[in-house]
């Protein structure tokens, strides 16, 4: 084997992209892609969990659902039966820092696009009977993804025990409770707070002209008046002292563990540390965690870590489910020992240019599509104010060392700074029942 | 500049949407077929938009419909080709492979065995090096045996608190009943257990050849290279295959009234539903009619039940009718995740919609919805050239007309109200339902009375209550 040199990093084709402001702060970003017909539009408010206040927790989320319930022009339930008569796909999710729509449209009916997705930006429309029937949808959502789920509560169990003070503290699926009393007026104050044009980006990747489309997002966005009321709060989170372990009981067969530390932010340098840290551990059957805990020892049936990266924060999760009859202990202690291993400067350099191969693959296919190219420009364009890391952020993982992340691994991967959850059978319920 | 927006605004009549421009037109890419004196059959979709590569091998009659009652044989055998070959052990595939920066997945399903490598165009030499020791040499060695049967099993486990998982099972189980379908690809406990070494090399020698293999080239690279590839690598494989293919048609009853079976989770704060019947396979020559009614029925975010059950009514965060089809008829089912008190009501709702699609013509609005819907997003299906591929491959491994995906948007505008009410009646029976619910059975067991005799199971599928009465 030998080095992949840093020449052949570079020889991807750029995305070519051109950016834009109107008038009333909303920023555009258009790129060109005519392999299909087709054209993804993806807007991206700067509104997510963290931005709620603590009384309000899940207003984020339920408002992404309100969206389609009513605009200015459109009727409660015609976003989406116009979108699909226009041969358009449409969703929307909602992350901790920030609320995406997007719509996917065959090219001729970008004009169409525009116009449906402005008017829920232009004026509030939403009447009582969605908001009763969203919240429904929304408690349905929460007891299908979370409550029934095995494992499920583990987001919600984390996010408390790892931060104090910041909006991070609760889950983006927020509280039934505050959920059940959201009213109409609290809806509307949300929207008027934050769903601006000068809180947003739009991004339009496909089969476009650059000068025609510029001019249809003036048209259908630029009249949109800005304001200028949305005071972002002050990010305040205080640090962890020491190591939080609990059991919880859940409905399950099998024995979890979930371990989480505090890490700096997305887009940080140790971000790209403990990003490329975590496929060493966990990714392809020859990483570490697999090769040893799951491969060798067969203490766990799976492993998996990753970097949950926010806008002022980061998560490394480390999670294994056990094989059955295994305690938690001893994987904890596999677990425990790899990442002292890591401390004490164990890593290969095989091992990281390993995953730097596997980064390249991985960012080359994400440019595959323009949906994810369109979400993937917002995303840089909204937190960083540079939509060319789409090209760049590959350099940020070459730049990388092993030394760096020793350094980081000391730093942050400390008993102190982390979070232990157990998760374990109720009651009745056994991994042993199988003869 | 305010006063020009404002006069640029009294212009624009947001009230309605703009027109449209002409669609343009959608062309299928061309791909090239060939077959090789050995029967590979070789597939190239060349695409050069990112410079990466896909292979994808299908290996057609080796599926777990071929199991033979060994439930979970033909997806341990994929899984366990990269654990082992002549040449390399388990750790040091996985070891090439990663360092590559690519990926070779392997697995089954009922209709085939599936093999895949991924990676970018510059390592292609060696991985296709590692892709074709891995499907031409493979071991099946003790250990690697014992360690992916251990951790299938305790994946089966896991499963089992699965809501979903278990109502999926229990509803395959009773619908196909003797045929293979019934059992899940991934084995059973029980059966997972007692696999050998002999039962792996057996069915990778009786199910893995050139005559059945599908071979796809897919991403960036030409026909000339994918050809020299194939005849470094894979020409000189001449094993037959073709012994002991079981071809045995099962007999399914599919007149039976409807009927209730809960997969009992205690302390469930929901029911999901499985609710349907035998559906058609993929080469029904009224696939097309039966999706576009199936879509407009429960197959998108618009469709008729989602509608009822989730933005009417709240029940659910979402519900979905499906055809799955495959070689032989597949299953029809209606999915949703409903909250406990309304179970039984969902239920209704449901059948209702079932009844209404038989007995009433769709309106011209709602099937000119799902027609552009359907034709709008075909563009999305094409946009990568893996999707491009496995649509190829599908037309391969179902024996598809070759001008089907051609024909597909010109089909789909063809049909009329009277050709959905057509399929709808002919492959829709809201009389004949197995209507499986996994959830807390104490909270919704009386209710679902109504909708037939009712059975109760626990998670392993023993009866609860009430005592076993065998069916006919």
């Amino acid at each position: 084997m030998h080095n992949i040199s840093s020449a052949s990093l570079t020889k991807n084709s750029k995305i070519k992209f051109k950016e834009y402001e109107l008038s009333n702060g909303l920023k555009v970003i258009l790129s060109k892609d005519s392999s299909v017909p087709s054209v993804a539009v993806n807007l991206c408010y700067h509104v997510g969990s963290k931005d709620e206040d603590p009384d309000k927790r899940g207003y984020a989320h339920l408002f992404e659902h309100l969206m389609f319930g009513g605009s200015k022009n459109i009727q409660p339930g015609d976003y989406d039966r116009l979108a699909q008569s226009h041969g358009c796909e449409n969703n929307a999710y909602t992350t901790e820092d920030k609320t995406c729509y997007y719509l996917l449209a065959p090219s001729h009916q970008l004009e169409f696009a525009l116009w449906l997705e402005s008017d829920r930006m232009l004026g509030f429309g939403i009447p009582e009977e969605s908001l009763l029937k969203q919240k429904e949808v929304v408690i349905e959502e929460k007891k299908q993804n979370f409550d029934n789920r095995p494992y499920g509560t583990v987001s919600i169990e984390m996010a408390s025990r790892l931060f104090k003070k910041s909006g991070y503290r609760w889950d983006t699926i927020g509280d039934i409770k505050d959920i059940e009393k959201a009213s109409l007026a609290d809806i509307k104050a949300f929207y008027e707070q934050h769903y601006v044009p000068n809180n947003a980006v739009l991004t339009i990747v496909g089969d476009i002209e650059f000068d025609s489309t510029f001019k249809l997002t003036e048209k259908y966005f630029g009249s949109i008046p800005q304001s200028l009321n949305g005071q972002r709060k002050k990010f305040q989170e205080v640090v962890l002292t020491a190591e939080v372990t609990e059991n919880i009981l859940d409905n399950i067969q099998l024995p979890g563990i979930f371990i989480a530390y505090r890490v700096p932010e997305e887009n940080s340098r140790e971000f790209y540390e403990f990003d490329i840290l975590s496929d060493i551990l966990s990714t392809g059957e020859s990483s570490r965690f697999y090769n040893e805990i799951v491969y060798k020892k067969q203490l766990a049936a799976e492993i998996g870590c990753w970097v949950d990266a926010k806008e002022f924060a980061g998560v490394f999760y480390i999670y294994a489910i056990l094989m059955p009859g295994v305690k938690i202990q001893t994987v904890q202690k596999e677990i425990d020992r790899i990442i002292d291993e890591v401390k004490a400067g164990k890593l290969t350099e095989k091992e990281l240019e390993k995953i730097k191969n596997k980064v390249e693959t991985r960012n080359t296919y994400r440019l595959q599509t323009n949906l994810s190219k369109a979400d993937i420009l917002s995303h840089y364009k909204t937190f960083y104010n540079n939509p060319e890391l789409i090209n760049t952020n590959i350099e940020n993982y070459h730049y990388v060392t092993l030394n760096g992340i020793q350094e980081s691994a000391i730093k942050f991967l400390n008993n102190s700074n982390r979070v232990v959850l157990n998760y374990l059978p109720a009651e009745g319920k056994s991994a042993n029942t199988s003869k | 500049m305010a006063n020009t927006l404002v006069a640029q605004d009294e212009k624009l009549d947001r009230t309605k949407p703009p027109k449209p421009g002409p669609p343009k037109d959608v062309l299928f890419p061309d791909y090239f077929d060939t077959t090789l004196p050995n029967g590979i059959n070789v597939l190239v979709i060349e695409n050069s938009k990112i410079p990466a590569v896909s292979v994808r091998l299908v290996f057609k009659d080796a599926g777990s419909y071929y199991d033979g009652g060994k439930f979970g044989l033909a997806s341990l055998t994929a899984e366990l080709l990269t654990k082992g070959t002549k040449n390399r052990s388990a750790t040091q595939i996985a070891e090439e492979i990663d360092f590559l920066g690519g990926s070779i997945n392997s697995g089954s399903d009922w209709d085939g065995s599936y093999v895949s490598l991924s990676l970018l165009k510059k390592h292609l030499d060696k991985g296709i090096g590692i892709l074709a020791d891995v499907v031409l040499n493979p071991t099946f060695v003790e250990d690697e045996i014992a360690r992916v049967k251990e951790q299938r099993i305790s994946s089966i486990l896991q499963s089992k608190d699965d809501a979903g998982n278990l109502s999926e099972k229990k509803f395959y189980k009773v619908l196909f009943d003797q045929h293979p379908y019934a059992y899940p690809s991934e084995g059973t406990e029980e059966s997972v257990k007692i696999l050998s070494k002999a039962d792996f090399e057996s069915f990778y020698n009786n199910h893995y050849g050139p005559e059945n293999l599908i071979l796809a080239f897919v991403g960036d690279i030409t026909k000339e290279e994918a050809i020299n590839f194939v005849n470094t690598q894979f020409s000189n494989w001449n094993k037959s295959s073709s012994e002991n293919r079981d071809i045995k048609l099962y007999l399914i009853d599919d007149t039976k009234p409807s009927s209730v079976y809960i997969v009992n989770k205690p302390g469930a704060v929901q029911s999901s539903l499985r609710i349907g019947h035998i559906g058609i396979s993929r080469n029904n020559p009224d696939f097309i009619a039966v999706t576009v009614m199936n879509t407009l029925l429960g197959g998108y975010f618009g469709s008729r039940i989602n509608y009822n059950l989730r933005e009417k009514h709240g029940f659910t965060y979402g519900a979905r009718s499906n055809f799955n089809p495959r070689i032989y008829p597949g299953d029809f089912s209606v999915d949703a995740d409903v909250r406990n008190e309304v179970t039984d009501t969902s239920i209704t709702l449901i059948i209702g919609e079932l009844k209404k699609i038989i007995s009433e013509e769709v309106s011209d609005d709602e099937l000119e919805t799902v027609k552009n819907y359907l034709t709008g997003v075909f563009p999305l299906q094409l946009e990568t050239a893996n999707a491009v591929a496995s649509r190829v491959i599908n037309l391969k491994l179902y024996n598809l007309p070759k001008d089907y995906y051609s024909k597909y948007i010109s089909t789909i505008n063809s049909l009329t109200k009277q050709d959905i009410l057509k399929a709808a009646k002919k492959y829709i029976r809201p009389d004949n339902l197995f209507i499986v619910a996994s959830g807390d059975a104490d909270a919704i067991k009386d209710k679902l009375k109504k909708f037939g005799d009712v059975e109760v199971f626990d998670a392993d599928d023993k009866v609860l209550d009430p005592p076993l009465e065998k069916g006919e």
